[in-house]
């Protein structure tokens, strides 16, 4: 395996995937802990490259890795009471143009269920296909899409809301 | 967000992020410095059925070695001494 071209393909996938939850530095610490983590997997024959696509495989944990950050990173915010304050004072890596809109969709999301989040942060990845994201997550195609068009729909409600207040 | 093209722009305004080049070999040595740790023994349950025979073969060789050391006759006048003193003390407790 040549980790470096698999670093080089996989650590931007997966910065974006944490990026819709997580900070630019919080994304960037998981990432970094995401990869080490399937090096070890990888050397210690957990991944078989037969069974599966190792891209499927990093994803499966970065999903944990994920849970596991935001029990400990929401007990930390909840302590801060500042939740909006830790997010925007981070430096956005994106064009200036495309930055506020970013940010706007990224606080929208935060309000929906874990599940459609988590869905959402892997429907990033162009990669992966709703099948494959079932297959990370452990759960059927139907309910996938279920979870989808739930969080259409409550994306939509949440700009409409705000446009009314505007 | 009124239709699905809307919602495939939202989901394109997320994709733009990208790293920087200095976080990527920022990865790139972290990942690198874990491969040149050396593999340490995983010391957790055995995962290999071959493992857990094996351990099962040395349990039954070192209990039978104990066991034809210390003889039957001398574990079963043990359990007997135990056995005398179980009553002793039930029949005595208040």
């Amino acid at each position: 395996m040549d980790w470096n071209e698999i670093v080089a393909d996989l650590g931007p996938r997966l910065f974006r995937y944490f990026r819709a939850r997580f900070s630019v530095e919080e994304a960037d610490d998981l990432t970094q802990e995401t990869l080490v983590r399937l090096v070890r997997k990888a050397r210690a024959g957990a991944f078989d490259p037969e069974r599966g696509r190792l891209d499927l495989y990093a994803f499966g944990i970065a999903h944990f890795v994920t849970r596991e950050a935001q029990r400990t990173m929401i007990r930390a915010r909840e302590v801060a009471q500042e939740p909006q304050i830790l997010d925007q004072a981070q430096p956005s890596e994106t064009t200036d143009e495309a930055r506020p809109g970013a940010e706007e969709i990224r606080a929208a999301i935060r309000f929906l269920p874990a599940d459609q989040v988590e869905i959402l942060a892997l429907m990033l990845d162009q990669e992966l296909t709703l099948k494959a994201i079932g297959q990370i997550l452990s759960m059927p195609l139907g309910t996938v899409k279920s979870h989808v068009f739930r969080a259409k729909e409550n994306l939509r409600q949440h700009f409409l809301r705000r446009d009314k207040n505007l | 967000m009124n239709d699905d093209q809307d919602w495939d722009q939202l989901l394109q305004r997320l994709r733009e992020e990208e790293p920087s080049v200095s976080r990527v070999d920022k990865w790139q040595k972290a990942v690198a410095h874990e491969i040149r740790k050396p593999q340490t023994f995983n010391r957790g349950v055995p995962r290999r059925w071959l493992e857990l025979a094996a351990a099962v073969l040395v349990g039954v060789i070192v209990g039978g070695a104990v066991f034809s050391h210390q003889g039957p006759r001398v574990i079963a006048e043990d359990d007997l001494a135990n056995i005398a003193t179980l009553e002793l003390v039930v029949t005595n407790s208040p």
